[in-house]
């Protein structure tokens, strides 16, 4: 009995998923397509959120320069458990089309591995949305989220920290 | 007030010539080869004969053809519709040139964008410090063409 | 491979009797962005631009690239309309090579760089409600923008990195079906547009917000050298189209449009206005498309030594290159001067003396790309 109690928990999450509402890179142009009436991602639940407190997953949109990962990083921190990672475009698998250039990371799914990856540059809205169906099927079955077992995203982080003490003094802040 | 005079007047107070730029697909355009230490006197000339409008500042690294650093900055007339080149050219192993941001508020961003990737040194900026790129690239000049990216170094 | 980044400096903190607030990276306006801001009480005493979070440096890449094959570097400078930057790229380079491509080519590229100023053009004010979190005209704009991506992918198999203009002239050829597609997007704009102007132009919310908010003078457009919808709302007619005509834009009857305002609502209107003209450009070039089946011109491989520089009129103001070649197969050296990188500057000078909620929407209403503003 509890444990189908339990089961309407993810049952429940899966047909809401909440993305922050955080771009990146380019391909968060796609996500618009698919935020609008087209391809329209709402009628499965999926819904852009201001703030990573409520969101259920993280969606990495193609590029992530070096400036930028810090505040990825951070962001996907605050978020609670079961957070998720979902990662469009080419870039965020080993840099695309700017696989030499100078300022952007190329070794995303070691850092922040996700759960599910779409490939393209940029992937159509199609794509996109079956990876999100893709998705949903995690959060439903509750599996845990690779970021959690792997990746060095929180010795980053830590650096991070380290480098501007004063972050981590913040309140908000709550440490991976 | 126009290019006339400011030809003229390049050509008395400086001694440069104006010369014919037809790789400017744009407009017609003329190009001025100055001294590295003139810049601000031609550039407050160019602001009184009506060349208000600064469209961009490119500097462009010769030294593996054995010269230093060239400094192109693109401005035009808005009245006459005519572009004029100023060209400059500062070595690279000191490359230091007086700041025109005052004179031309455009350039200020212009400028700190060209120190953070060529470490020119803009004598008398506000703020030279970074804009775009990240700690672990300031200080090594990426634009140059002694920097070389990492997938293609040998 | 990673080595460290830059720090975020100052979350929030205390500064004399202001405020300091950082207004992004991660907030739903300012896209990957960050804009410190110094505050007192809820007026807006300070602002400084942060800018850099979506950093390539294309320019050292385009170094290592083929002429043809930057093509695919230049349309990534922003996604939204990836066929001006292209157009840039295309004319810079024929004007290297003194190659001059026939009048069919420039009439298709004419519609090419039409089609991607309305797609971003419609985003542009998809983004400038959004702000406001008004969310019906948002999502008008996006349904009417899918007709265009429809030709687009009809013709280049890709619905925003299209890649479609090369050196030399266009990818492929244009099929009738490709213009069929276009029509009717054409024709699902004029059905539409009264609707959306009425909807658009009074909206009560906009209005309230937009009007006599974060007014640019003439003089500042001068001063920092402001381009494209950001200029010609503060009343100074300055179109690259029009002035200095390319690609055959002389044949084209359209109209320039001005308003002097400066205000953030006189930009909406200067943005949707263009919708218009460039809507007015498509049916003429479709019209009058000269005949021809050569649609591209055979490019040298390596270009002699030599520089060139180009603008053109993009979605956002004047694209500029200034190319340098050293004889090889690739340029030697590109300057890509960006118009976003010029009119984010203006937000420095407008916004002290606002409230901290018109930050967004003097912020959408500069129609700012990250793209193109880090490059």
């Amino acid at each position: 009995m509890l444990t189908k109690f339990l089961d309407f928990f993810g049952w429940a999450r899966a047909n809401s998923p909440w993305m922050v509402h955080y771009c990146s890179g380019c391909c968060s142009l796609e996500i618009l397509a698919l935020m609008g009436p087209r391809f329209d991602w709402e009628r499965y639940g999926f819904l852009p959120v201001p703030s990573p407190r409520q969101a259920d997953f993280i969606v990495i949109t193609g590029l992530v320069s070096r400036k930028v990962l810090p505040v990825l990083l951070m962001t996907y921190d605050q978020m609670p458990k079961p957070r998720y990672v979902f990662a469009i475009g080419a870039c965020a698998f080993d840099g695309g089309p700017y696989y030499d250039s100078t300022s952007v990371v190329t070794n995303i799914p070691e850092i922040l591995p996700p759960d599910v990856f779409v490939a393209g540059c940029p992937p159509t809205p199609e794509a996109i949305l079956d990876g999100l169906l893709e998705m949903k099927r995690i959060i439903r079955e509750k599996r845990e989220a690779r970021a959690e077992r792997e990746g060095t995203w929180r010795e980053i982080l830590k650096q991070e920290l380290k480098k501007n003490p004063l972050l981590s003094q913040q309140p908000f802040f709550v440490g991976g | 007030m126009g290019f006339e005079s400011f030809a003229k007047k390049m050509e008395t107070y400086f001694g440069v010539k104006a010369e014919e730029y037809p790789q400017n697909r744009v407009a017609k355009t003329y190009m001025f080869k100055i001294q590295p230490h003139h810049i601000r006197e031609v550039a407050k000339l160019l602001k009184e004969e009506g060349f208000n409008f600064f469209h961009t500042l490119s500097p462009v690294d010769y030294s593996p053809k054995g010269r230093g650093l060239e400094l192109n900055y693109f401005f035009e007339s808005i009245e006459e519709r005519i572009w004029v080149l100023i060209r400059t050219e500062v070595p690279l192993e000191n490359p230091e040139i007086d700041s025109i941001h005052d004179i031309f508020p455009a350039l200020e961003a212009c400028e700190r964008e060209e120190w953070e990737k060529f470490g020119i040194n803009f004598k008398g900026h506000p703020r030279l410090k970074p804009l775009l790129l990240d700690d672990t690239l300031q200080g090594k000049w990426v634009q140059r063409k002694s920097y070389i990216p990492e997938p293609h170094r040998k | 491979m990673y080595k460290g980044a830059q720090i975020i400096t100052q979350p929030v903190g205390k500064e004399g009797d202001l405020m300091v607030l950082n207004w992004g990276v991660q907030h739903p306006a300012s896209g990957p962005m960050r804009i410190k801001v110094w505050l007192d009480g809820e007026k807006i005493v300070k602002v400084e631009n942060d800018p850099g979070y979506v950093t390539r440096n294309l320019e050292k890449m385009l170094e290592y690239r083929t002429w043809e094959n930057a093509v695919v570097n230049v349309e990534r400078i922003c996604f939204i309309d990836d066929l001006g930057t292209i157009l840039n790229w295309a004319l810079a380079v024929e004007k290297l090579a003194d190659v001059e491509v026939p009048k069919n080519v420039q009439y298709f590229r004419v519609i090419l760089a039409e089609v991607g100023r309305i797609v971003s053009h419609l985003i542009g004010i998809g983004g400038m409600f959004g702000a406001l979190g008004v969310a019906t005209p948002t999502m008008w704009v996006l349904a009417l923008r899918e007709y265009y991506l429809d030709f687009l992918e009809h013709y280049s198999g890709y619905r925003i990195s299209t890649a479609a203009i090369v050196p030399g002239g266009v990818r492929f050829e244009p099929k009738k079906e490709d213009f069929d597609l276009l029509r009717k997007a054409v024709e699902e704009t004029e059905r539409r547009w009264d609707d959306y102007k009425e909807v658009f132009i009074d909206n009560p919310t906009l209005v309230e917000r937009y009007k006599g908010i974060g007014i640019i003078p003439k003089e500042l457009v001068f001063e920092l050298g402001l381009r494209g919808p950001v200029a010609r709302a503060s009343g100074v007619d300055y179109d690259l189209r029009k002035r200095y005509p390319y690609s055959s834009y002389e044949d084209f009857n359209f109209k320039v449009v001005v308003k002097e305002e400066g205000d953030a609502y006189a930009r909406f209107l200067v943005v949707l206005e263009e919708i218009e003209e460039s809507v007015k450009i498509i049916k003429q070039a479709l019209e009058g498309m000269p005949e021809g089946d050569k649609w591209k011109v055979r490019m040298p491989k390596k270009i002699k030594a030599g520089e060139a520089y180009s603008a053109v009129e993009w979605a956002r103001g004047g694209i500029e290159y200034h190319v340098v070649s050293d004889g090889g197969t690739g340029a030697y050296r590109v300057k890509i001067s960006a118009p976003s990188f010029m009119n984010i500057w203006a937000l420095e000078y407008i916004a002290p003396g606002h409230k901290l909620a018109d930050l967004a929407t003097i912020f959408a209403s500069l129609y700012i790309c990250h793209g193109d503003l880090d490059r």
